[in-house]
């Protein structure tokens, strides 16, 4: 409805001027100071110029009977408003009740469309309702209400001025807006517009833009490129390193290297790269051990290496003995050299079978002679952890009894 | 510990991104982009295709041929049924399309790692998303493939039947016709695994019959797996009831039940599928650092099936694998960082080798630091 009224608002506004107008209404009257003996009813019509867009001059004639005496009047009126909405009308001239006297009126009132123009020219039909009050000469005032159709005539609108083509630029060739763009590269176009686009499409709701929007385009294997449309040479579109992340897993003490790069352990013991596609070995030392993982990056994917947990190593020691071995001195050496950070945990192993207090007291001092081989390496007191004697898990022979077990733990987070 | 690794990205895992983004949008960044929808597969290349009925208990040809308007003689002749010789249960009769009823084929919705598609007895050659699977064609995943194959799709009501194929599966696609308010997909299993998700709600009912050499199972709303094994298939009904039919029998299975079918017998009795555990960490959308989950053990497990998808339904899987104890932490582990997200679910595995119900999914998010 709003709708309707503002655009026949505007082609009747537009309509060139002046322009016949027609109404004819009903109307019930009342002289208050009668009472309800003064009540009358009647008809109101009258024809008139559109001369200007919000008023239209004109004549007419009401006819009513109060009382049993009729009544007829003829006065030239003006009606300030336009043709939809409220409007004001003065109408000043003569009537006779019972004899021709002087009268005045001023009314507001309403009109609504039925059925508005067409643009191309023709009748309207409205409906109206004004209030009106009366000042009749020698008699009370009286009031009416009145209802009735309006008609309206609008000759049809001027025909558009002809296009003309603007000039060719003189200054500056026109920027590219947009670069050559792979297939299945998408814009974000940004307000009014508010959605990816397909490049064809973007460059038809180019002109939607402001010269200062920022665009976004995006393309597989390419960089995302980012910036606004006027931007002197366009945006460029570059292509995509092919890269891939890498997590390495190691555990607290571990020491990691990619392709001989040390690199240092995240809070969660966690190297964490991005690396372009490729082959590469993770070296993870600690714990005694060396894991060298052979790895491969694909683009677009995160790949974890986790290396194997560190293995417990034993010490043999001769039957009744707690002296270490050259030999078994010497395996120490490596696993020293790749402990990193970890703690290693000694425990004595003894035989369940025998002499109980000889054998702790043997199995206590195989735990001091490893302890002591392992500080003569330089191993820190605080990487050092003595267990208490235990046998040995898994033993199946003598042999397998006459051990000390060195286990790894993860050094501080 | 197994060391899974996938081959390469999903191809159309972008697919499902929204399309149009909102108002909203207008402050904040864009949205990621879209990549073009799949469009629903040509049914030219396959109109010839006739329909497949599956007889189930208490079916007669009389009763089918008069369900379709056709003659029984016509029926028979056209599956070569002798006179007065009954149809046997589970057996997947051809009738001629109906009113209304339309071949739609099959489209590849997504892949991740390798597949191979035969069509019409010519050799395998790779497939790759948004690809058109014609009836009759040979569908195969790599050791280290995952595919989602959409069949029956009607275009008036927007229905279609969904079947994920696990690494190592090879299917051929025997019918996929759909007609107002009904579709049907068959597949014939050789190999592997196929698990065909749950109807969304508010979904026409599909009806998805798998069939192996031992067996046929169906149901008319999704919610299922079929596994081939040596000289047996077995089929775990995980959210709503379905049949198993096998030797002229048809054995109902209420949804959390499994039936096994062996060469030449029925379909065994139901067996009761374990329940899952309870996801425990990472917690709910924490970034995946050290590559390590945990969930509570379940009684009677035996080991653990883990799965890793792209999707919150589980449609588009990025990986498959066993734990034998309630963590699971390989050696080697690749995931795809270009997707909308991420989610896992564990489910217990008995020692018949029953899979049972799969846990709740779990949001994962990926480091934030990688990528791009």
């Amino acid at each position: 409805m709003i709708a309707a009224l503002l655009g026949w608002s505007t082609v009747a506004a537009a309509a060139p001027m002046p322009t016949p107008e027609l109404h004819l209404a009903g109307l019930a009257a009342v002289q208050p100071a009668q009472g309800a003996a003064a009540r009358a009813f009647g008809a109101l019509g009258g024809a008139g110029l559109r001369v200007s867009p919000a008023a239209v001059v004109g004549l007419e004639v009401s006819a009513w009977s109060p009382a049993g005496a009729p009544s007829l009047r003829l006065a030239p009126s003006l009606r300030l408003g336009g043709p939809i909405g409220p409007s004001a009308t003065l109408s000043v001239g003569v009537g006779g009740r019972p004899s021709p006297a002087s009268t005045a009126a001023v009314g507001l009132g309403w009109a609504t469309a039925l059925r508005p123009a067409p643009p191309t020219g023709g009748c309207d039909l409205r409906l109206e309702l004004e209030g009106r009050l009366w000042a009749i000469e020698a008699v009370d005032p009286q009031a009416s209400l009145q209802l009735g159709l309006r008609w309206g005539h609008h000759r049809p609108l001027p025909p558009p001025p002809p296009v003309v083509e603007a000039a060719p630029p003189t200054g500056a060739p026109p920027v590219t807006l947009l670069p050559p763009l792979p297939d299945g590269a998408r814009v974000w176009m940004p307000h009014p517009i508010c959605a990816w686009l397909s490049p064809a499409e973007a460059e038809a709701a180019m002109a939607r833009l402001p010269p200062e929007a920022r665009l976004l385009i995006v393309a597989d294997g390419m960089l995302p490129a980012e910036g606004s449309i006027g931007a002197a040479g366009g945006l460029v579109l570059l292509p995509a390193p092919r890269q891939g992340g890498l997590l390495v897993v190691a555990e607290p003490g571990d020491r990691v290297s990619v392709d001989g790069r040390p690199y240092a352990l995240g809070p969660d013991a966690v190297v964490e790269i991005n690396a372009p596609e490729g082959f590469y070995e993770v070296l993870v030392q600690g714990g005694g051990r060396e894991a060298r993982l052979p790895v491969a990056v694909s683009d677009g994917d995160v790949t974890w290496a986790r290396p194997p947990a560190p293995a417990p190593a034993q010490l043999q020691f001769a039957q009744g003995s707690a002296a270490l071995s050259a030999a078994e001195r010497a395996r120490l050496a490596p696993m020293v050299e790749r402990l990193g950070g970890w703690i290693i945990e000694v425990e004595g192993g003894f035989s369940p079978e025998g002499d109980r207090a000889a054998n702790l007291r043997l199995a206590e001092a195989r735990a001091d002679a490893a302890l002591a081989a392992l500080r003569a390496l330089g191993v820190p007191e605080a990487q050092l952890r003595r267990l208490p004697p235990a046998v040995p898990e898994g033993a199946t022979s003598a042999a397998g009894l006459r051990v000390c077990v060195l286990r790894f733990a993860p050094g501080d987070r | 510990m197994p060391t899974p690794t996938r081959a390469a990205a999903p191809l159309a895992l972008l697919a499902l991104l929204a399309l149009v983004p909102a108002e909203s949008a207008l402050a904040g960044p864009p949205p990621s982009p879209p990549s073009p929808p799949p469009t629903a597969p040509s049914s030219s290349s396959s109109s010839t295709a006739p329909a497949l009925i599956l007889v189930r208990a208490g079916d007669t040809v009389e009763g089918i041929a008069a369900r379709l308007g056709l003659s029984p003689a016509q029926l028979r002749a056209q599956n070569g049924l002798a006179d007065g010789a009954p149809a046997l249960v589970g057996a997947l009769l051809e009738v001629p399309l109906r009113a209304g009823e339309q071949v739609s084929g099959g489209l590849v919705l997504s892949l991740s790692g390798e597949a191979r598609l035969s069509v019409a007895g010519a050799p395998e050659r790779p497939v790759a998303a948004g690809e058109a699977v014609p009836v009759g064609a040979l569908l195969c995943t790599g050791a280290e493939g995952y595919l989602t194959v959409r069949m029956a799709w009607s275009a008036r009501e927007g229905g279609h039947d969904d079947v994920n194929l696990m690494p190592g599966t090879c299917v051929t696609l025997a019918a996929a016709h759909a007609r107002p308010g009904a579709r049907l997909s068959v597949l014939q299993l050789q190999r592997g695994s196929v698990v065909v998700p749950p109807q969304r709600l508010g979904e026409v009912g599909g009806t998805v019959t798998v069939q192996t050499p031992e067996g046929v199972s169906t149901a008319e709303a999704g919610g299922f797996r079929v596994h081939r094994e040596a000289a047996a298939s077995r089929t775990e009904a995980l959210d709503t009831p379905m049949v198993v039919l096998g030797q002229g029998v048809e054995q109902p299975l209420a949804a959390g039940e499994g039936s096994r079918v062996s060469a030449g017998q029925p379909p065994s009795r139901p067996v009761l599928l374990l329940r899952a555990g309870q996801p425990l960490s990472p917690a709910p959308g924490a970034e995946l650092r050290r590559a390590e989950l945990r969930w509570t053990a379940v009684e009677r497990a035996l080991s653990y099936q883990v799965e890793l998808a792209v999707t919150e339904d589980f449609r588009e899987l990025v990986l498959l694998d066993q734990a034998g104890d309630r963590r699971y932490a390989p050696e080697r582990l690749s995931l795809p960082y270009r997707v909308p997200g991420l989610h896992w679910r564990v489910s217990p595995v008995d020692r018949t080798g029953f899979i049972g119900l799969p846990s709740e999914g779990r949001p994962l998010s990926l480091p934030r630091g990688i990528g791009p």
